[in-house]
């Protein structure tokens, strides 16, 4: 079998199952390596400068393996304001970035408009400026929200400035697992999957993510892949996938978090699985700056993000901190050519930080300090459907 | 390393031979991360076989505790202030201890108390070995000035009945360093024969510039592949992190350091219970035997 996969052949589930249960690690890794190296022989490694904004925490899901959301009407909930978010544009282009990855929780007193209005103004402020933004189960909710079919709520999105949709909510896409995990009302597999085809046909590219470590087997892991796998000969509209092990700490599932072993078997099985993806990004967020490196030798092409700000994994307990600098370092240590891009994967450039001085970084940023929350004065213009937040915004109005 | 020497050095190491220094340099200037870990994962089988080892250490700054949990060691750490004050705490955790062996100090600053003296050094080692010292818990091969001193130094305890098994590095920057640091390990136990343990990565990181994951698993492959007489590449674990010292496993380490002598899981991530230690080593495709302070099984 490992001959047919040196030789590009595709690999069948069947198959998958038992690589992924009986190779040892450095046949998974030596082929995986080999499979990158196939599709990037030029020995780049790629990064990009942005910042992961939650715009809110409150969320009307309730996932189990979320350690981020506050319940609607708890005085922890928070939304920003677009005064907020400006702030950290320019900050993030400050540091050499040039897009925000903006996700939230399911907040039901934030409506379609804001949305528009926010990334309309975000355009005709920083025209350059790009939104990677919603992931698929934010666009569902949305339009649940406002009772507009996805497509619309998607054309009306990209009218409004959004350029390209990140990959998260998808956890392991098989309906037994989200129903477990509490997020199948949110989207499910069939859903997630169907948001992504819309956003595709209208034109926009992709990530696709997969959270595991839950209560998945490894065939369901494997089930995941292929139905990426599959939407991608469809639609060719992903440019990227990300995994990471579900963060235990301060969620109401708990237990142990999968290990650093278990996350480059996982991360050399994408490599083999997702043949017509080009690019997978290593998850040294999750899995700290070593590991992440590490990543690179398993068939990992990208060292994703050097994050200005991250919220939700770090309220499971990850706190791992890369700035540029360190990024690049850890891509040249490992033999390999640093080079910064974009939400597309073109090629920027070089490093920031060797053409002109940026700050060191050493802690990520947090969305609101802790013990400010509240929702922004600009949320009172738009309509809310939950009863506090219609209470809310009529008293102050 | 080309993919042919590589395979070479491989079927070399398969028949048994010893790699030299200029095989390691040449794997580790190389990229191919994962022949590293194949080339430094048949050493350690050929070591240990699939056994990993991992030993359960209460350190102590200071006096000892009650609760001694399930520790198979009793380490005292830091850098006593004068002979007597080494002599009295060690007195007072042999007292404490319930018959479990206690190591302590770091072989370079018992040197430093002894003024540099051979016999003098050999005679605090002959006063803390009457006290209950089993071992000297650290001998931070950088901390000499060179391979003889440090082989003198191993000598000088040992005469004086203290047991010298755990070889450590303090500080390291850059692969270079640490190589030499390795041959030194390697001469100190073709010297001394006293040595069952080496822990190649350095105990302190700049913050600043830490090291990478690349460099620390290169030096874990290469400590094992040219210290084949030493019996476990070790790590610590709460020093770097379950991630690093579980994958280390499958680059030639073979003994986890530092896990907790206690069985509550409110340590956090870096102080994982002892069920959590089996399913690493077993993620990783190891057998988990636990020792004590002598690097032999427990129990
Ligand atoms: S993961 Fe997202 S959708 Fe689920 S509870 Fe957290 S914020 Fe809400």
């Amino acid at each position: 079998m490992a001959d047919r996969i040196r030789a590009g052949a595709r690999l069948s589930f069947d198959e998958a199952v038992v690589l992924y249960r009986e190779a040892p690690t450095s046949l998974l890794g030596r082929l995986a390596d080999a499979r990158r190296r196939a599709r990037h022989p030029d020995g780049i490694v790629t990064y990009i400068i942005d910042r992961n904004v939650n715009y809110t925490n409150v969320c009307v899901a309730r996932c189990r393996f979320c350690a981020f959301y506050r319940p609607v009407g708890s005085a922890e909930g928070y939304t920003l304001g677009f005064a907020e978010i400006f702030r950290k544009i320019e900050e993030t282009i400050a540091l050499g970035g040039e897009q925000l990855l903006l996700q939230g929780g399911h907040n039901p007193d934030v409506p379609l408009a804001w949305y528009e209005d926010l990334f309309r103004q975000v355009k005709v402020r920083y025209p350059a400026f790009r939104l990677h933004a919603l992931s698929p189960p934010e666009v569902l909710h949305i339009s649940r929200l406002s009772q507009l079919p996805v497509p619309v709520v998607i054309e009306r999105l990209v009218a409004a400035g959004l350029d390209s949709i990140p990959g998260g909510g998808a956890e392991i896409l098989v309906d037994r697992v989200r129903k477990i995990l509490h997020c199948y009302n949110k989207a499910s597999a069939d859903e997630w999957l169907d948001v992504m085809r819309h956003a595709h046909r209208a034109g926009l590219r992709t990530t696709a993510t997969m959270m595991y470590g839950t209560v998945e087997t490894m065939e369901e892991r494997l089930e995941h892949l292929y139905r990426l796998r599959d939407l991608q000969d469809e639609t060719g509209g992903f440019t990227a996938f990300i995994a990471w092990s579900f963060q235990p700490h301060h969620t109401e599932l708990g237990g142990i978090e999968a290990t650093g072993v278990e996350y480059l078997r996982t991360l050399a099985m994408a490599r083999l699985v997702l043949d017509n993806f080009e690019n997978l990004q290593a998850s040294w967020v999750t899995q700290g700056g070593k590991v992440g490196q590490l990543s690179l030798a398993y068939g990992a092409n990208d060292m994703g993000s050097v994050m200005i700000e991250e919220n939700v994994v770090r309220a499971a307990g990850a706190e791992y901190c890369m700035d540029e600098f360190e990024v690049v370092r850890n891509i040249e240590n490992a033999g390999f050519v640093a080079r910064r891009r974009n939400m597309h994967y073109d090629i920027l450039g070089g490093p920031i930080f060797r053409e002109r001085a940026v700050p060191r970084m050493l802690e990520l940023a947090v969305a609101r300090a802790d013990g400010q929350a509240g929702e922004s004065d600009d949320l009172r213009g738009y309509e809310a459907r939950s009863t506090g937040g219609r209470r809310r915004r009529s008293a102050t109005s | 390393m080309t993919a042919h020497a590589l395979g070479s050095l491989e079927a070399r190491l398969a028949r048994g031979e010893t790699a030299t220094r200029e095989d390691v340099a040449s794997l580790c200037r190389g990229q191919d991360l994962v022949s590293i870990g194949v080339i430094g994962d048949l050493v350690r089988q050929a070591c240990t076989g699939t056994r990993v080892t991992y030993g359960r250490v209460l350190s102590c700054e200071g006096d000892v505790p009650d609760a001694i949990g399930q520790a198979g060691e009793v380490r005292l750490v830091g850098t006593p202030a004068s002979i007597d004050d080494a002599r009295r705490r060690v007195r007072a955790a042999v007292a404490r201890a319930g018959g479990r062996v206690v190591t302590g100090f770091s072989l370079a600053d018992l040197v430093s108390l002894a003024g540099d003296d051979r016999d003098r050094l050999r005679g605090v080692a002959a006063d803390l070995a009457q006290d209950g010292l089993v071992a000297v818990a650290e001998v931070a091969i950088d901390r000499a000035i060179s391979d003889a001193a440090a082989i003198a130094q191993v000598q000088a305890v040992r005469a004086g009945g203290l047991e010298t098994w755990r070889l450590t590095i303090d500080d390291a920057e850059g692969l270079d360093v640490r190589m030499a640091l390795i041959e030194r390990a390697r001469a100190v136990q073709e010297a001394t024969g006293a040595v069952r343990a080496f822990a190649p990565l350095p105990r302190r990181d700049p913050r600043g510039t830490p090291s990478t994951g690349y460099d620390d698993v290169k030096t874990v492959a290469a400590a094992r592949v040219r210290c084949p007489d030493i019996e476990v590449i070790q790590i610590d674990w709460p020093l770097y992190g379950p991630k690093l010292a579980q994958v280390a496993l499958t680059f030639g380490a073979g003994d986890l350091d530092g896990i907790s002598p206690y069985d509550t899981s409110d340590l956090g991530p870096r102080r994982a219970p002892v069920e959590d230690i089996h399913r690493q080593i077993r993620a990783a495709g190891g057998e988990p035997v636990e020792r004590d302070a002598t690097y032999r099984p427990r129990g």
